[in-house]
């Protein structure tokens, strides 16, 4: 009677050598697949933006701002409702910012007519000033995102991150430090 | 510590990368040893013995050959590991590995523990240390069939020590311009910790290979029987209790380092080394049993396989970069890919050698038997026998559900990611949500199995599931009992609904406690093997009892301190003191001196914030007041006012917290005291061997 | 009590037998003896309900606001359900951290925001999804039950239901009979 049952044993070793072998090749196509670390895709991606009122760092020169719901929105604003904005999450505690700085001084002289918005994230006002007075500033507008409010609605994982805003819709975007590699391979198609 | 230009006058580094080359030569040579001089004059017809003078008695020579090449092999290892810290001694930073992870200024200690801090180091010392179980296996093994088995593992040695030699060298130059400084050590991995967490861990993850040779030997010679699972217990229980052991350490690691107070994560990469442990568990009962039934041997030698498959598993897991995790190394698919197809390779041929010979195993395990004139597999096991065999197989079933919940917990992420259906997280709600109810059947298993040991028959025997128990007792015993314990506990914690569940717990980690105590009391013969299982399962006991009472009875406080103004957190007073800044070594330091008062004592904490230059990193170094009852853990916050030096704190009040370490020492013990048991007996044996000759089939 | 515990063990009549079980019996009262001390120093029950209480320095108005932004409710029950949201998220900047653990700006926002849902009164459901649609799935440590993610649960339960029958069928296949010890 037992050799019935062996050779049902036997069939059943086969059986788990095939699954064995599916299991590697999953893996091995796993590998391929998946990049080094995965991120989550953002979300909002082809969204419109998340409109949030936040106060407006002033640079130097211009005047301290008083309290202008208009002017507190910026991407909610009219003005740009058909524009393109560049909108850079970034912060001067955070060290991958101040590496892509150069590139976004680069950018800013290539297009000056592009509109670039900085999102701060739970930084003081004063440490943004001086350290744009120190290293020039690339920015039409800087924002004052204490709590990381506006961040949090737009799904930022960590500084840096960039988003491109076409007419109130997030067209591009991209994780960590800006390269001209990065630029040319997800915003220069966007640009006129 | 050492004069640095008479460490410079020799390249080391050079010098290693020989060791490790020749290494593979005597590795090879030890596999492949028989086919020259082996049976018959081997390959060439003897005349490779007549050119080096062998005598032509060929088995005995090619066994002792084989041998001794591994164990030259496995020295030629350790000279390679030798002379890897002796590059990072003396700071030689022409050598890449040196360069990142090392620094002139890390502490001699430190400098040694690097070389296990990074991919290349650690993979050097997890085939050293699977070479090292071979020289354990060489030495205290004393079966036939000893080269055999040696041979199969140089086999697995050198594919790593491939891997090793062709894609990660530790011995890689930065030439010909190469930094004067290196790039530090990971200020999380500077820690005493470290220097004893990894290499318990991996003696552990690699010891599996042993069961795994044995596995793939005896298919080979079709020596698998009763007497093959008799050898092949120890080498299932000894790596079993170091991966224990390293777990442990490696918890105790991650909560006073990572300072978030959590003692376990469900990282990824603590998932990798609890696999291999879960499946090793199932393992070792598993042989257990097998000791007397030839029809498990088929489990046996697929969780055999699966466990040996769950630790190569874990590190492929780890280096490939597909997991991201807090503990992973600097990862390049590329190395995912061979580490694949070393598992591809070993796994699957010797899945594929089972496929081929499974049919036969049952007539190879009962060829001694027939020969004695017996027939055991028709033997009928009795009562006791038969439930104890029942419980422990189910338990294995239960033990298999949690790998499989911790295994699709690890992996779903990955296979969502790489089928394209979006990200997603597994943690710790998922985790908690399935594992307690199969903690609870666990529990409820390994109480029953305890009253099954000590199981009598009597006139209200029924039979349920398979199980044949006497109905009444059972009752008394469980039922009541169970009762009894709830009530108590529920009088002594407050009928509120948040202690349902720690009550149901408890009620069982008692009951089952009783019930280990009962069998302790009950039984007559008391050999170390019981007291072994006994120790194990009390300390699973234990770390249960500390993982639900922590739990449940944890407290947490965050609260803004400033110099010499105390606040009351609960019963307690806390106080700032002061704070002081010092530059160490390799680190900047700001600690903190705190007082607590609680209704007993008083105590002054220093937890510190540190900041390594060399990587711009800021650690938080937790101050613990530790003791068997509860743990005081206190961390720095961020400074909230500087001018006034004001800081604000977390402060964890852990409950018998220690229990989860101390019940994780226990079962390492219960495992260690298991070997012990077969040294007495085969001391016994040794002197008594005249009036018991030829028993080995009458052990339970 | 003990008594009762003891007896289902102890109907053999040796000598020795009853000895170890009087050490028992002697043990467990000691327990009892000592039980309160033990609570004492384990239980704690006084401890937890008085958690906001605090004596307030010289600086009260620093000290509250920061304390408020550590955000703490003072009703037990909320502030259970806010420790239990926070685990359950995930810190979006590190690796494989909860909120509750992590110190990250992004963290402390969610946290922010969790708390002021919670105020608001939302439930747990309505916050998870606030968050999900902020970040996605990956935000939250237990995935939404769906066609997919059933496979967390569907594996383990197919292990159990494979490995439950096998033995079962195992062990009737095997010859059995009444034997006695």
């Amino acid at each position: 009677m037992h050799h019935v049952d062996s050779r049902i044993e036997g069939y059943a070793a086969w059986w788990l050598l095939s699954v064995f072998a599916l299991l590697i090749i999953a893996f091995a196509v796993a590998l391929v697949l998946v990049p080094n670390q995965p991120k989550p895709l953002n979300k909002h991606l082809g969204q419109s933006v998340p409109t949030l009122a936040l106060p407006v760092i002033a640079l130097e020169g211009e005047p301290p701002m008083a309290i202008d719901p208009t002017r507190h929105s910026l991407l909610s604003l009219p003005r740009h409702a058909n524009d393109l904005v560049l909108l850079h999450v970034w912060a001067t505690w955070c060290s991958l910012c101040r590496h892509e700085h150069s590139t976004w001084l680069e950018i800013k002289a290539q297009y000056p007519g592009l509109f670039i918005a900085g999102l701060v994230l739970s930084d003081t006002p004063s440490a943004v000033r001086d350290y744009l007075q120190h290293h020039a500033s690339p920015y039409d507008e800087l924002l004052d995102d204490q709590r990381a409010e506006l961040a949090q609605a737009l799904g930022v994982l960590a500084t840096p991150e960039t988003f491109l805003i076409k007419g109130r819709t997030i067209v591009a975007h991209h994780y960590g430090g800006l390269t001209q590699e990065a630029w040319q391979r997800k915003f220069l198609e966007f640009m006129p | 510590m050492i004069d640095q230009s008479v460490m410079r006058m020799i390249d080391w580094a050079y010098l290693g990368q020989y060791a490790l080359l020749l290494a593979n030569v005597f590795f090879l040579l030890a596999a492949i040893i028989p086919l020259l001089i082996g049976k018959a004059g081997g390959l060439f017809q003897g005349k490779v013995q007549s050119a080096f003078n062998l005598s032509t008695k060929s088995q005995d020579d090619s066994d002792r050959w084989v041998l001794w090449s591994f164990v030259v092999g496995f020295l030629h290892l350790a000279v390679a590991m030798l002379l890897l810290i002796i590059c990072l001694l003396s700071d030689d930073f022409t050598v890449r590995y040196v360069v990142e992870n090392s620094n002139t200024a890390l502490p001699w200690y430190y400098k040694i523990s690097s070389a296990w801090a990074g991919h290349e180091g650690s993979l050097l010392l997890w085939v050293l240390l699977m070479a090292f179980w071979g020289i354990l296996y060489i030495v205290f093994s004393k079966g036939e069939g000893k080269a055999s088995s040696i041979r199969w593992l140089s086999l697995v040695v050198i594919g790593f020590l491939l891997f090793l030699l062709l894609t990660s060298s530790p011995f890689e130059r930065v030439l010909p311009q190469f930094p004067a400084q290196g790039r530090d050590l990971n200020p999380l991995l500077q820690d005493v910790g470290l220097i004893v967490h990894p290499p318990m861990l991996y003696l552990g993850y690699v010891g599996f290979v042993i069961p795994f040779v044995l596995a793939v030997s005896g298919l080979w010679t079709r020596s698998i029987d009763r007497h093959w699972v008799r050898q092949l217990i120890p080498w299932i229980a000894l790596p079993l209790g170091c991966l224990t052991m390293g777990i442990a350490l490696g918890s105790r690691w991650a909560y006073y380092e990572l300072g978030w107070g959590g003692w376990w994560f469900w990282d990824p990469v603590e998932n990798a080394a609890l696999m291999p442990w879960l499946s090793g568990i199932a393992l070792f009962h598993c042989a257990l049993m097998a000791k007397s039934k030839e029809r498990l041997l088929h489990w046996l030698l697929i969780l055999v396989f699966l466990t040996f498959l769950l630790s190569l598993m874990g590190t492929f897991l780890v280096r490939s970069g597909l997991l991201s995790s807090v503990h992973s190394f600097a990862q390049s698919p590329s190395r995912g890919m061979v580490i694949l197809t070393l598992i591809a390779v070993f796994v699957g041929g010797a899945l594929w050698l089972y496929a081929r010979r499974a049919d036969e195993i049952y007539r190879w395990s009962t060829r001694s038997l027939q020969a004695a004139g017996r027939d055991h597999a028709a033997k009928n096991l009795k009562a006791r026998e038969n439930n104890r065999l029942l419980l422990v197989l189910l338990a294995n079933v239960l033990w298999m559900t949690l790998l499989a919940v911790v295994m699709i917990g690890t992996l779903f992420p990955l296979i969502a990611a790489a089928a394209n259906w979006g990200n997603y997280s597994v943690g710790e709600p998922y985790y908690h949500q399935l594992l307690l109810p199969i903690a609870i059947a666990l529990l409820l298993l390994m109480g029953f199995a305890s009253i099954n040991s000590v199981w009598q028959r009597s006139s209200t025997t029924k039979r349920v599931f398979g199980l044949q128990i006497d109905v009444y007792r059972y009752a008394r015993l469980t039922g009541v009992l169970m009762v009894i314990i709830s009530l108590s506990l529920a009088f002594w914690l407050g009928f509120e609904s948040d202690s349902v569940r720690l009550v149901l717990t408890l009620t069982l980690i008692i009951w089952c406690a009783l019930q280990l105590l009962g069998a302790w009391l009950k039984n007559t013969r008391i050999t170390i093997k019981f007291m072994a299982m006994q120790v194990a399962h009390l300390g699973f006991l234990v770390l249960a009892l500390g993982i639900v009472w922590v739990s449940h009875r944890e407290l947490e406080y965050e609260a803004v301190l400033y110099p010499n103004q105390p606040i009351e957190l609960a019963d307690m007073r806390l106080e700032l003191l002061g704070s002081s800044q010092q530059a160490q070594a390799n680190y900047i330091s700001l600690q903190a001196t705190l007082q607590i008062d609680t209704p007993s004592e008083q105590l002054i904490l220093t937890p510190e914030k540190r900041w390594y230059p060399a990587r711009d990193t800021v650690m938080s170094e937790a101050a613990i007041h530790a003791s068997l009852w509860r743990d005081i853990y206190l961390v720095l916050g961020e400074p909230v006012d500087e001018q006034a030096g004001a800081w604000s704190v977390k402060l964890f009040y852990k409950p018998l917290i220690a229990l989860i370490w101390i019940g994780a020492g226990l079962m390492t013990l219960g495992l260690v005291m298991s070997l012990l048991s077969r040294v007495m007996e085969r001391l016994k044996r040794r002197f008594i061997a005249d009036r018991y000759t030829n028993n080995l089939d009458e052990w339970p | 009590m003990t008594e009762l515990i003891l007896s289902g063990h102890l109907d053999g009549r040796d000598a020795i037998v009853r000895v170890v079980r009087r050490m028992a019996l002697l043990l467990m009262l000691l327990l009892c003896v000592f039980l309160p001390q033990i609570r004492a120093e384990v239980g704690d029950q006084s401890f937890s309900s008085s958690l906001v209480t605090q004596e307030q320095g010289s600086r009260p108005e620093a000290v509250t606001e920061q304390r408020r932004d550590n955000d703490y409710f003072t009703n037990p029950d909320v502030q259970a359900r806010y420790v239990a949201l926070l685990k359950q998220l995930r810190c979006p900047t590190c690796d494989n951290q909860s909120v509750f653990d992590s110190q990250a700006v992004m963290s402390k926002s969610i946290k922010r925001t969790v708390f002021i849902e919670l105020q608001k009164g939302r439930s747990n459901e309505q916050i998870i999804d606030l968050m999900t649609q902020h970040y996605g799935e990956f935000i939250h440590y237990q995935p939404e039950l769906s066609m997919l993610t059933s496979l967390l649960w569907v594996f383990p339960m197919l292990v159990l239901i494979f490995g439950v029958a096998m033995v079962l069928r195992w062990n009737k296949k095997r010859p059995q009979q009444e034997s006695h010890d």
